[in-house]
């Protein structure tokens, strides 16, 4: 229920359900657009059942608009609502039932599709007969507007507009000024000034201006934004059946990239906005979740207590955040309790989960004939005499995967008095993995309190717990070892006991991965508290306070037990190993705001805010270890059981930083909006001279559409903003102690016939004095148009992100004989593009139908703009790994660099004929002689691709269809490269490939031109990175499709529930890619993804 | 709204001056002896990486023998067969790691050269400390130039904007470790035994005859080694088999050894047991990885008649052979051989860990008084002295567990020559010593490219076409700059004549 207290004194009610003020708009919209063609099909068609005795009338209204898609707008003072009544209808029409309701009192209706309005009878003729001023109230689409009031500013005379929207006043004092009121919509002055006639034109109130959004330590309505602010509401959320809140992020919003990069139960995903702004400090964006800046992320979070998330993409709008937005924000609100009923819901979702696909391995045939290959080839024996004998062998892929599944289980309670309101959460969630011995299981609570026990004084708290368990084997080292192990070694011998690779030709010093699926024993438990508590007090209208205190304590703990066995070569462990590591983190910050918010002359308003925020970080870990264990019982699994070897470890590490902050906010008439925040930062992580920075950021915006000389030139255009901001924003988000030289007294010698173990110390890593601020300026232009009564919405954002004195770990050369080197001021990163969303809906005209469709597409490049002495900064190097990536002026941070491959060498001849490439042998892989100075040598290198997307892109859609629904996610990335020299990949090493790409490897000319012999010892380096290695990862994936029914009328009404859902679902339909790995997001041997398909059901009381 | 006020009154500014915790800062640092002696120990830190293996600090030193006829890599070590047949790119990776462990051991040394000095404290230690310092210094540098010739010389800590330094000369190099080793000469003959496994006067003279014998300064050389042999303090065990397997340390053989001990979580143990045994056959903890093996060609060298050289069967074993009551079968590892110097099982109580790492406790020798004997019949032999050179030779040989004939006093000057470098191939087998010795006496070459290396035997392994090694002369007796320097240097750093750019 809706309550307004409009300054007119009438209190118009409408009785409320989801949506309302929208469907008002569109209807309004409706009926301006099709005014002559409304019908009343609907109130023809409709038919309502009701049987209620001696009940108020309200309650009867409220029933018919829960059965049916009528509402009605009446004014409480003028219709008495609690008034009792008794009707028995059984499939009548609501003209029956309406004629039936108010027979016998003064109440007039009329129904206008499926718009109810009731009024008294006297309305509906002119009841004053000496008028001196009267006039007509109409929407802005000129449909005339019933009830609403006209009140004489400063008396109580008043009037409301009859069925017609007409109204008429007399005996008005001189100087008269009226105003016109009514619900959802702007009250209007007009001054008489001697008219007899006054017209008025009510704007809406409601399309696109209620949605206020977060914009940190703030809200603000979305019209008034003037930075790149990026919505995930709710709704979207719950489209998705996922267990985190990152994934059900995934393709939602442009700039917004969202990478799954590991299947494991109970893994995070990774999230950038607008790419990669740095190449050496932290790239992750700040996540703050109900005001608490986390270290956490989004790990943990219950999907199912979101309200809404807003990502903070520009400088504009994450200036407030200053040296901690640089990589944009995330800001999270959970879900709140709102006066009213308590409402409860419980929701619950099953799935069947399955590897997405198993890479292609050879069977053992081709597996021995690889084997020799690497032996011969190196001028040694063939294992494998007779390989037509080995048969198909084992997949050990089919030994490792299963099916898994998930179950999850929510129950949430909301609701409260106007004094004070709460909201609940508990959900249980468990996961088998599609890993064999792999799995997870996460509690979550969340109490959230809003208590407001004087006036003007509103306290209250968001706690929010989480406690996850993954227990497993060791699931990642199990595929790992499935992709190399040995074909011709089956699973189990005979006697049940592992098959285990015991001879020449076959991986011996590897772990079998049914051993090493089953023979650890890993837990892993994450306890996460989100907590804060704030106090706020309105000091004066207007002016007010708020502190916040909030703590983020993350413990993890884990227990690695590794039992002594002996089933044969690589697989023998001489004695049980127990390893304990835990650590937690304290988070703490504390954040004092004051606000004033004022509005002059209904024209100008200011919104200033003036703040001060602490935040505190330690870290500290134990790990303990011990051996020797006699035996390998659960009960024994505590480190007191061991006998030997305890060694332990700790530390701590700590940072602070403390900000000063203030935010402009100026609008004027909702035309012209400007916004300016600054941030003062000062950070424990440099030292006191180069400890300050201050962040500024300035935007403006311009609302075309609410210019009386445009509105009417803009046709189709409902709305048209156009916005840009300059901002700029730093990062320190490095090591903790980076400025300072530390003794590494941890240099061990033993000495004395008795070798005494004695302590050394020396500094291990350089230290730089100067570093101080990384810093990221961004300009952002944005526009944003709707057309036709908004079903049609474009935003276009076009954004240039320039980090400088990028904080980095410059690779120095070996001569300072220290193993880890300095973090510098050296080099920029250019992160430009732009981002392109447009969201399409549409309601039929019966209402039955309804659709949503949205794409959004970002284009971002990313380019190294400056290297301090130049130097090319390598990451990864090296000739054996084929994984060599560089970050290089103008190109992309971390772009793979190596040689292109140029086929395999046929012949001698061939080699002979071709530019000198030491050591080849027909059948090694050619490179291209890019120099050509008839020499491959290193010179030959050159950039093979970006390891960060050029293009994301989600598309979103939806439908309705009377109690069904339908919704559908895809998205896809473009322009990702990623290595494939991995285990199961190369066939570098000896027995340790079975991926089925080497069936088609060269044997003799014209075999293949792709992919090289096998050979021991790898003479020609064709493990070096090159193009064979480095493969696009550019896929698209149907990622959700979720078909839903809900139930409604007679069923729901007797099962005494108010709402229920059921869906089926399906989650990584089906993925389009040609990256040879398990999946395209993840790296080539990365725990896969699961397809998992769900059925769930949502209940509300 | 009196937690509002708590929150109001709040100052912070002292909170942001955070210390790391844990772990000292290098400006209160270097205060007392204790201090100056922590520098020293983590120089000694150094020598127990002096090596790494598939990244894992290992007791066998696989530069020396693996680029040799003497041992092969297990076949997945691509980058130690590149180095194995002389194929390897500047870009291998184990070069690019033997770099940065010379230049760690160096810092270190330099590290405490710099800071020792300004310590109060009794004068006569800090003396000996710094004479330690400057013995690592110099032998990690005669080690740089060995391994690189051409390289920066750095005798000092660098900072930041310093690191760009080209390459110095070989000879450079060379001078300044005769400058230190001069330095470290000062060096207590002994320790008390507390200190026992510290750097000696005896242990400066033998690297510093090296370096003579680098630079063919046969007669510098001379009263270097005259000085340990008329010590007194040096003779061969009997046993020459308890020189591998932990049961002798710092013996009277020992000159200098690094030291190594398990179970102690600290890393300081020896890897080599683990790495050397034969792959999948179980004799040691880890089951053994065959990492360096020995080949038909080493097997050769060892003498059969009139009786077969006992360092044969201490040294290697083979399949078919007994090994503490385990026969070895070679079911993986393809040769028919194994080393069998560091193999340590645990049966006879040196400490082996039963789990991962898998280090033991067995100390690795650098210098044997064996080699003193030998270099100096080396340089007796150079210096036209052959008579007098061979009955040193014979004293390596007359060990009482190895019990060779004696070789006679009237062979020729190159006769002798050849003795020696037999005996050195034997007796160091495994130890890390033959390819820089191929290198010294500038016949790498040709003794790699020799028809009668068992690898280049056309009737034997014919897919080699009788070149298995690729060594190049003029370019091979140095390793390549590493890649990543050079790309890293800003164009200081030069790359060795002869390699790929």
């Amino acid at each position: 229920m809706n309550k307004n207290n409009s300054v007119g004194e009438l209190l118009y009610h409408s009785l409320k359900k989801p949506l309302l003020i929208m469907r008002i708009a569109i209807f309004l919209l409706l009926v301006g657009f099709l005014q002559t063609k409304a019908t009343d099909s609907y109130s023809q068609s409709t038919k309502l059942s009701i049987s209620v005795s001696n009940t108020e009338l309200v309650k009867v209204l409220d029933k018919i608009e829960n059965q049916s898609e009528f509402y009605f707008l009446y004014n409480e003072k003028l219709i008495d609502a609690s008034r009792k009544v008794s009707i028995e209808a059984k499939e009548e029409r609501i003209e029956d039932v309406l004629k039936n309701l108010f027979s016998g009192t003064d109440v007039e209706y009329s129904i206008i599709d499926r718009k109810i309005i009731l009024a008294p009878a006297y309305l509906s003729e002119s009841q004053q007969p000496n008028k001196k001023i009267s006039g007509k109230v109409t929407d802005h689409t000129g449909a005339s507007l019933p009830g609403a009031s006209i009140v004489v500013k400063g008396t109580t005379i008043g009037v409301i507009t009859d069925n017609s929207g007409n109204y008429s006043l007399s005996n008005l004092p001189e100087n008269a000024t009226l105003q016109f009121s009514f619900v959802g919509m702007k009250t209007q002055e007009i001054a008489v000034e001697g008219k007899i006639i006054i017209n008025v034109k009510l704007e809406e109130e409601t399309i696109g201006i209620e949605e206020v959004v977060a914009v940190g330590y703030a809200v603000q309505k979305k019209s008034d934004l003037t930075g790149a602010v990026g919505l995930v509401s709710e709704k979207t959320m719950k489209s998705n059946a996922v267990n985190t809140v990152g994934a059900a992020l995934q393709g939602k919003v442009a700039g917004l990239q969202v990478r799954q990069t590991n299947g494991d139960p109970g893994a995070d995903v990774e999230i950038r906005i607008r790419g990669w702004g740095t190449f050496g400090a932290n790239t992750f964006p700040l996540v703050v979740v109900d005001g608490i800046i986390t270290t956490a992320g989004l790990s943990d979070i219950d999907p199912s207590n979101i309200e809404n998330i807003s990502i903070l993409k520009d400088a504009s709008s994450a200036a407030i955040y200053g040296s901690r937005g640089a990589n944009g924000v995330v800001l999270v609100t959970t879900k709140r309790g709102k006066a009213g009923k308590e409402i409860i819901n419980f929701e619950t979702y099953y799935s069947v989960d399955n590897v997405i696909r198993k890479i292609p391995t050879v069977n053992a045939i081709i597996y021995g004939e690889m084997v020799n290959d690497f032996y011969t080839n190196a001028g040694k024996d063939a294992p494998y005499s007779d390989t037509k004998s080995l048969g198909q062998g084992t997949n050990w892929q089919d030994e490792i995967f299963r099916t898994g599944g998930k179950q999850n289980y929510s129950l949430s309670i909301s609701g409260g008095s106007e004094k004070a309101q709460h909201a609940l959460t508990m959900s249980w969630n468990d996961t088998k993995g599609i890993v064999v011995n792999s799995k997870y299981n996460r509690v979550n609570f969340r109490i959230n309190n809003d208590i407001s026990p004087l006036k003007g004084l509103k306290i209250g708290n968001s706690i929010g717990l989480s406690n996850g368990i993954a227990k497993n084997g060791n699931p990642q080292e199990a595929i790992d070892r499935a992709l190399i192990y040995a074909p011709n070694v089956k699973p189990y011998n005979e006697d049940g006991s592992y098959g285990i690779a015991n001879m020449a030709g076959q991986p011996t010093t590897m772990s079998q991965p049914l051993v090493a699926a089953y023979e650890r024993y890993n837990s892993q438990t994450k306890l996460r508290a989100l907590a804060s508590i704030y106090a706020e007090y309105e000091i004066i209208k207007g002016l007010k306070f708020r502190s916040n205190l909030g703590i983020e304590y993350n413990n993890f703990d884990g227990s690695y037990f590794t039992p002594s066995y002996n089933y044969g070569l690589g697989n023998s462990n001489g004695t049980a190993v127990l390893d304990r590591n835990t650590n937690n983190t304290k988070n703490w910050m504390v954040d004092n705001l004051l606000t004033y918010t004022k509005s002059f002359a209904q024209s100008h308003n200011i919104d200033i805010l003036a703040g001060y925020t602490f935040q505190d970080e330690r870290w500290e870990y134990l790990n303990a270890h011990k051996d020797g264990f006699s035996r390998n019982d659960d009960y024994l699994r505590v480190l007191d059981a061991g006998t030997a070897n305890d060694i332990a470890h700790g530390n701590i590490t700590e940072w602070a930083i403390q900000s000063y902050l203030g935010r402009f906010n100026y609008s004027y008439k909702n035309k012209y909006l400007f916004n300016s925040n600054v941030r003062i930062d000062q950070s424990s992580r440099f030292k006191k001279s180069n400890r300050t920075g201050i962040f500024p950021s300035f935007s403006v915006g311009w609302i075309l559409t609410n210019e009386k000389f445009l509105n009417e030139k803009l046709g189709s255009i409902s709305y048209l903003k156009l916005r840009g901001g300059y901002g700029i924003l730093g990062n320190q988000a490095i090591s903790n102690y980076p400025y300072q030289s530390i003794i590494n007294s941890n240099l061990y010698y033993d000495l004395g016939s008795s070798q005494s173990v004695v302590p050394g110390a020396a500094p291990t890593g350089l230290a730089n004095t100067n570093i101080s601020w990384e810093k990221t300026s961004t300009t952002g232009a944005g526009l944003e148009v709707n057309f036709f009564r908004d079903k049609l919405k474009f935003i276009i954002d076009y954004y240039d992100r320039r980090t400088s004195d990028i904080l980095v770990i410059v690779p120095l050369p070996s001569l300072s004989g220290l193993g880890s080197n300095p973090y510098q001021n050296v080099g920029g990163v250019r992160n430009n593009g732009f981002e392109f969303t447009v969201n399409y809906a549409n309601t039929s005209k019966n209402k039955h139908l309804s659709y949503n469709v949205g794409f959004n597409l970002t284009n971002n490049h990313n380019e190294v703009t400056k290297l301090d002495k130049g130097l090319d900064i390598i990451l990864a190097g090296g000739g054996q790994g084929g994984t060599e990536t560089r970050t290089s002026l103008g190109h992309g941070i971390n772009s793979f660099y190596g040689f292109v491959q140029d086929g395999i060498f046929q012949t001698k001849e061939e080699i002979l004929n071709s530019p000198a490439q030491p050591n080849a042998q027909p059948g090694d892989m050619k490179f291209k002689d890019l120099n050509n100075d008839q020499v491959i040598d290193s010179q030959d290198r050159t950039f093979l691709g970006n390891f960060m997307a050029k293009q994301i892109f989600g598309l979103n859609g939806n439908v309705r269809y009377k109690n069904f629904d339908l919704a559908v996610s895809v998205n896809g990335d473009l322009g990702r490269y990623q290595n494939i020299f991995s285990v199961g990949f190369a066939a570098a090493r000896a027995a340790e490939s079975t991926n089925a790409m080497w069936a088609d490897r060269w044997t003799g000319p014209g075999t293949s031109n792709f992919v090289p012999r096998i050979v021991g010892g790898d003479p020609n380096n064709n493990a070096r990175s090159s193009t064979f290695w480095v493969r696009k990862q550019d896929f698209l994936r149907i990622q959700n499709l979720q078909v839903g029914y809900d139930f409604s009328g007679k069923l729901l009404s007797k099962s005494g529930l108010s709402r229920l859902r059921i869906y089926l679902a399906a989650q990584n339909l089906a993925t389009f890619t040609n990256w040879p790995g398990y999946d395209p997001e993840l790296s080539a041997t990365a725990y896969p993804l699961s397809r998992s398909f769900f059925f769930g059901i949502n209940l509300g009381i | 709204m009196v937690f509002m006020l708590v929150f109001l009154v709040f100052s912070c500014e002292k909170k942001l001056d955070l210390n790391p915790v844990g772990s000292i800062s290098q400006d209160s640092f270097y205060k007392t002896s204790n201090d100056a002696n922590a520098a020293i120990i983590s120089c000694y830190n150094t020598l127990i990486a002096f090596h790494t293996g598939w990244g894992v600090v290992s007791g066998v030193d696989m530069w020396g023998d693996i680029q040799s006829s003497d041992a092969e890599p297990h076949p997945d070590g691509v980058a130690w067969n590149q180095i194995y047949r002389y194929t390897l790119q500047p870009d291998n990776g184990e070069a690019q790691g033997q770099w940065f462990l010379i230049y760690q051991g160096l810092f270190r040394a330099n590290q405490a050269l710099e800071k020792i000095p300004g310590i109060t404290m009794d004068e006569n230690l800090k003396i000996r400390l710094l004479n330690e310092a400057y013995f690592i210094r110099g032998w990690w540098m005669l080690r740089l130039a060995k391994m690189y010739g051409s390289a920066p010389l750095v005798t000092k800590t660098l900072t930041v904007d310093e690191l760009y330094v080209t390459n110095s000369t070989r000879q450079q190099l060379f001078d300044q470790v005769e400058k230190d080793l001069l330095i470290a000469e000062s060096l207590p003959d002994s320790y008390d035994d507390a200190n026992l496994g510290r750097a000696t006067s005896a242990a400066a003279k033998t690297v510093l005859a090296e370096l003579y014998l680098w630079e063919k300064k046969w007669a510098m050389a001379k009263p270097k080694l005259e000085a340990v042999i008329n010590s007194g303090r040096y003779q061969l065990l009997d046993s020459y088999s308890s020189l591998f397997d932990g049961t002798t340390e710092n013996s009277k053989e020992i000159i200098f050894e690094v030291q190594m001990k398990a179970n102690t979580g600290k890393s300081i143990g020896n890897f080599s047991t683990t790495y050397s045994a034969p792959n999948g056959e179980g004799y040691v903890p880890g089951g053994g990885w065959g990492w360096i093996r020995p080949t038909q060609d080493i097997v050769n060298e060892y003498e059969i008649t009139p009786k077969e050289d006992p360092r044969l069967t201490y040294s290697i074993f083979r399949k078919g052979d007994n090994v503490e009551g385990q026969i070895f079968k070679d079911v993986v590892n393809g040769t028919g051989f194994a080393v069998k110097k560091w193999l340590i099982s645990g049966k006879n109580g040196v400490e082996i860990e039963p789990n991962f790492p898998w280090q033991s406790s067995a100390n690795f020798a650098f210098y044997r008084y064996a080699e003193v004997l030998l270099m100096y019949a080396e340089v007796l032999n150079e210096l036209g002295n052959t008579s007098a050179a061979v009955p040193y030779i014979n004293q390596v040989r007359a060990r009482p567990s190895v019990a060779m004939p004696a070789l006679s006093t009237s062979l020729t000057k190159d006769q002798v020559f050849e003795a020696i470098r037999h005996e050195r191939r034997v007796e160091f087998s495994f130890e890390g010593k033959i390819s820089f010795d191929l290198r010294r006496w500038g016949i790498a070459g040709t003794f790699l490219r020799s028809p009668q290396r068992w690898q280049n035997n056309i009737s034997i392994n014919p897919q080699y076409g009788g070149s298995f090694f690729k060594f190049v002369d003029g370019k091979n007796e140095v390793f390549p700059i590493p890649q990543s320097e050079i790309d890293k240097s800003n164009q200081t750093l030069n790359q060795n004549p002869g390699w790929s750019k």
